[in-house]
């Protein structure tokens, strides 16, 4: 069982949590044309390192939705930070 | 061997006589014993028979490191089986039968198994078993090879196991002298501190023993630590086992007193760890070494001093190395003739049938009943290895000890290669210092002990000798976890705990390689066998996943509700008494011509807020939801990024910067985490708020023919007279908000009233009260299956699957037309959703009165050249046309309209009809009647 900190309750067992996406993909703009081959990367192509590997997860009990850094060889937790702020518009 | 039981050693307490019986033989022991001890003093030898070929054997191990003597055990209503001698406490009234033996193991009809030997090589079971057909081998094998029986009627007395979870800063396993030194000066340093040992006594090693440890008398230097560690707050757990390290420093303990008491799992999140888990004997190799008689050093000593049990009359000790300087005046005092096998004067070798007689070695032959044996010592290292830790092999001392490892762990005692006190006590003081260990603290006698006369048995209880080993090798089984599975070395009960390191070095000698480069197996948890009872501690039957349960339960029992699980909430399946078939039709036929009252409280109600709500859900909705205004309700379906139907329901705009979103009753969870990701990772979450607000409002249905009557008979605070279908609109219900929307899954008017929770009875009395005068009657969630069906309503998940997008459900509508971007939308427009062999939703009919069964195959071809099209996805009885209907998905289905199929299901086959997903009111008339 995994400890993850949310970046607002603190730590939990991972069970309280959800997995969402790798970091790192925008969704394309589907107003515009976009090939298969570009879409189909968006939907299947995941990096899935070994070791350091950026995270969007789900802190189900408060529904906060974060960004993790974690090493998916020893499952250390290296940083995780708060989606809030990050939005430009 | 001819054990016996001293007359004053050990720590049983000899004042409490405990009757067992062994094979149905009244014998007796003494509070303290284990299982293995009493059937010694009893003098029974022979306690198991091998896996393999029936091999006679004697206890070998002091405790979980036993490889031999396991066994079936009945106490009172209770059945155990595959219970470890040496590690089960004897309780009173036990029936103790021999496993792997029978009728018992010292009588063993199929002893003669070891006669066909020569047949029985490694890789016997993957030769064996590859042709024909394993099938037509395996039940006599698994007869034969069974360890213990089951017996189905007492699996779950062990119902009351408890879990508990918990945090130490520092947990140290192990309470012999390492340990209790190592946990003392943890707790010194203010570290709050656990110590943990699987025996029901601390001391290790020393427990029971007549020794000094830093000239003081052991058991006198024992009880000063404990009474220090006590003093400082430090918990002490006998009894309990540390078996797995898991992510994140969480380690597993069962805690267990005896085999009838409660067990108990504690998963334990430490700050720091310390091993101090001792070490056990390597096997001496040499022939017959598997003679009853022949036993581990170690475990003899354990024997003596916890339960003063001589191991035989006339004991040979033959130990490679200097570890146990005082075995030999130990047993001298306590009563035997001690024999010393110096190992440096050639190999030995064993003889004696069925059990020990003899041990030779050259010309001289001593005449023995016990052999004590060690060829080195074997640090026990499963839970270092569980949490990371590295182990190096040490050729001199032919042992693996540990290596780099983890910061949290620290290995201290002769489990990290401190043999002896002084060495072991150092590196529990400084156990954050990893002391290195001397290399000339410990000396092996002879580096090759062994010869290659007769058979040497590397794994007892599998029956794996050296020759099984060569054999693997010479087949090219030579990586450890091929040679484990070729050989099933390592595979038995105790999962190779003495086996490993012999393997290994052999494996290195036949394949000329260093033992460092053969490598080793994994160590996973658990480190010994736990019950599966134990994991679900409480968790079965109605705890294990709990069902909602609907403010109006009491409602629905009082009216005899049949309750049952619909995607997790406890609802009325049917109401009455009557059998379900009819109290079903009878509801549906009640909903088609009067009026029907269903508890739709689990409907899924999420509110979704806020400027940017409009654009967020038209974003988040296949359908054009950008043009609904305040007051208007739309089905529509919400897509995954690839396009498949995730879930479908109604939106209601209640006014442009409040919306609700009703989804499936047993998706609300899963549609608002969607919801709320969506939200939060690309839209801006200070425009947009979303509560899920399902079990704040219990929602009514009223519906039929006659529920616009009923409704406008009855005073909402608020005109319903034009409210239409797919309107919504608020009033007010004695004084408190109702909210009142014409939506319909029955195909007639329908009316879902909500009504804060607090007020769900009134408003059901109310409704029954005032529904009299048209008949009103409820109706359960089997009738509202049949009443969606008869109108193709489908529930997804049920009439679609993972490849369903919207088109196949006949809605094409948005892919066609809806101009804005749309979770999902990319991908209906790559080939494969465009494609012409999709999987479609269709109605299927057929003559008689049977419906068809559920999950049936659409099929084309005959014979062997049957293919399957597609599925029944719903199928039920139609009373209003008293005739069986059906949904199915088949391919091109659309394009099927009025063909004939085939439909099979388990071998039987009949001829139906594709029609629209449509059974009754074909022209929507019923909406408005
Ligand atoms: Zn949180």
């Amino acid at each position: 069982m995994q400890q993850f900190p949310c970046p607002y309750c603190g730590l939990r067992n991972e069970t309280e949590f959800h997995f969402a996406a790798e970091s790192g993909k925008t969704r394309p703009d589907t107003n515009t044309p976009i090939d298969d081959k570009h879409w189909s990367d968006y939907l299947y192509q995941n990096y899935n390192p070994k070791g350091t590997s950026k995270e969007v997860w789900m802190h189900l009990a408060c529904r906060e939705v974060f960004l993790m850094t974690r090493d998916t060889v020893n499952m250390d937790v290296l940083e995780v930070q708060a989606l809030r702020g990050e939005h430009h518009d | 061997m001819t054990s016996f039981r001293h007359t004053s050693w050990g720590q049983v307490d000899r004042q409490k006589s405990i009757p067992f019986t062994y094979h149905g033989k009244a014998m007796s022991g003494y509070a303290g014993d284990t299982v293995a001890s009493a059937l010694m003093a009893n003098g029974e030898t022979i306690v198991g028979r091998s896996f393999k070929y029936h091999r006679p054997r004697g206890f070998w191990g002091a405790s979980w490191e036993e490889p031999n003597g396991f066994f079936d055990i009945q106490v009172g209503q209770q059945h155990f089986t595959n219970c470890q001698g040496t590690s089960t406490q004897l309780l009173a009234g036990m029936s103790i039968q021999s496993i792997n033996g029978f009728p018992s193991a010292r009588y063993d009809i199929k002893g003669g198994l070891d006669l066909l030997q020569r047949f029985m090589p490694a890789g016997f079971y993957y030769k064996t078993f590859m042709a024909p057909d394993w099938h037509l081998f395996e039940p006599s094998i698994r007869h034969m090879a069974g360890m213990g029986r089951l017996n189905g009627e007492n699996l779950h007395a062990d119902s009351l196991s408890q879990k508990q979870f918990r945090n130490v800063q520092t947990l140290v396993v192990g309470a012999g002298i390492a340990g209790l030194e190592a946990a003392y000066q943890a707790a010194k340093a203010g570290q709050r501190v656990l110590l943990v040992d699987d025996k029901a006594n601390p001391g290790g090693s020393y427990y029971g023993g007549q020794g000094l440890i830093e000239e003081q008398a052991s058991a006198d230097w024992i009880a000063q630590r404990l009474a220090a560690l006590q003093a400082m707050g430090a918990e002490v757990m006998l009894s309990t086992t540390a078996f797995g390290i898991y992510d994140h420093q969480l380690v597993a303990l069962a805690q267990q007193d005896n085999l009838t008491s409660t067990s108990k799992l504690i998963k334990l999140r430490v700050e720091h760890l310390i091993i101090a888990t001792g070490c056990i004997d390597r096997p001496l190799l040499f022939a017959n070494n598997d003679l009853p008689g022949i036993c581990s050093a170690h475990a003899a000593r354990t024997w003596l001093q916890s339960y003063g049990i001589v191991a035989g009359q006339r004991i040979g000790l033959a130990i490679n190395h200097r570890g146990y300087a005082e075995l030999s005046k130990q047993f001298t005092a306590a009563g035997a003739e001690v024999v010393d096998i110096n190992l440096n004067n050639g190999p030995i070798s064993a003889h004696g049938w069925r059990q020990l007689k003899s041990v030779k070695q050259g010309r001289q032959q001593h005449q023995l009943d016990s052999l004590l044996t060690s060829a080195s010592l074997t640090p026990v290292l499963s839970l270092w290895s569980q949490a990371g830790g590295q182990l190096k092999w040490h050729a001199q001392w032919q042992t693996m000890l540990p290596a780099d490892g983890p910061a949290w762990c620290h290995v201290v005692g002769s489990a990290a290669g401190h043999f002896g006190d002084a060495e072991c006590l150092h590196s529990s003081r400084h156990y954050a210092q990893r002391i290195p260990h001397k290399d000339t603290a410990f000396v092996i006698v002879n580096q090759q002990p062994n010869d290659n006369q007769g058979r040497q048995w590397v794994d007892f209880q599998n029956d794996v000798t050296s020759k099984d080993i060569a054999l693997a090798a010479r087949e090219n089984y030579t990586s450890v976890e091929h040679l484990k599975r070729y050989t099933t070395l390592g595979m038995a009960i105790d999962q190779g705990k003495s086996s490993n390191i012999n393997a290994l070095m052999l494996m290195a000698e036949c394949t000329n390689k260093p033992v460092a480069a053969v490598g080793t197996t994994k160590f996973r948890p658990p480190f010994t066998p736990q019950p599966l009872s134990m994991y679900r501690g409480k968790s079965s039957g109605k705890l294990l996943n709990p069902p909602k349960r609907l403010p109006l339960e009491q409602e629905h029992r009082h009216m005899q509700a049949a309750l049952k699980e619909y995607g997790g909430w406890l609802r009325p399946a049917w109401y009455g008494t009557q059998a379900w078939d009819q109290a079903v039709n009878q509801e549906v036929l009640h909903a088609r011509t009067k009026v029907a009252l269903l508890d739709a409280t689990p409907l899924g109600k999420i509110e979704v807020m806020g400027p940017d709500a409009k654009a967020f859900l038209n974003f988040v909705y296949y359908n054009n939801m950008a043009s609904l205004t305040a007051g208007q309700i739309r089905y529509g379906f919400m897509l995954t990024e690839k396009g498949v139907v995730f879930d479908d329901g109604v939106l209601t705009c209640i006014n442009n910067h409040h919306y609700l979103v009703s989804c499936s009753s047993s998706h609300a969870d899963g549609v608002e985490g969607w919801l709320e990701a969506w939200r939060q990772d690309g839209h801006n979450p200070e425009r947009i708020f979303i509560h899920n607000t399902t079990a704040q409002w219990a929602t009514l249905t009223i519906t039929g023919p006659a529920a616009k009557s009923l409704m406008q008979s009855m005073d909402w605070g608020v005109d319903l007279d034009n409210l239409a279908h797919m309107q919504f609109t608020q009033g007010s219900f004695k004084q408190h908000p109702v909210r009142i929307a014409r939506v319909s899954f029955t195909g007639h008017t329908s009316y879902e009233i909500s009504v804060p929770s607090s007020q769900a009875k009134s408003l059901w009395h109310t409704l029954l009260e005032q529904g009299k005068p048209f008949d009103i009657a409820p109706i359960g969630l089997e009738a509202l299956s049949v009443l969606r069906a008869e109108k193709g309503f489908i529930i997804i998940g049920k009439d679609t699957d993972g490849e369903t997008m919207p088109q196949d459900l006949g809605f094409a509508g948005p892919l066609r037309n809806k101009t804005q971007a749309y979770i999902g939308d990319r991908s209906l427009r790559l080939e494969k959703a465009q494609g012409t062999n999709r999987q479609q939703l269709v109605g299927i009919t057929v003559n008689g009165q049977q419906p068809l069964a559920t999950g049936a195959h659409i099929v084309t071809g005959e014979l062997e050249n049957k293919q399957s099209i597609g599925y029944v996805t719903s199928s039920y009885f139609s009373p209003t046309l008293n005739a069986p209907i059906a949904l199915a998905l088949v391919k091109n289905g659309h394009q099927r309209m009025n063909q004939k199929v085939t439909v099979f299901n388990q071998g039987s086959q009949l001829i139906a009809t594709v029609t629209q997903p449509t059974f009754v009111d074909l022209e929507g008339n019923f909406i408005d009647a």
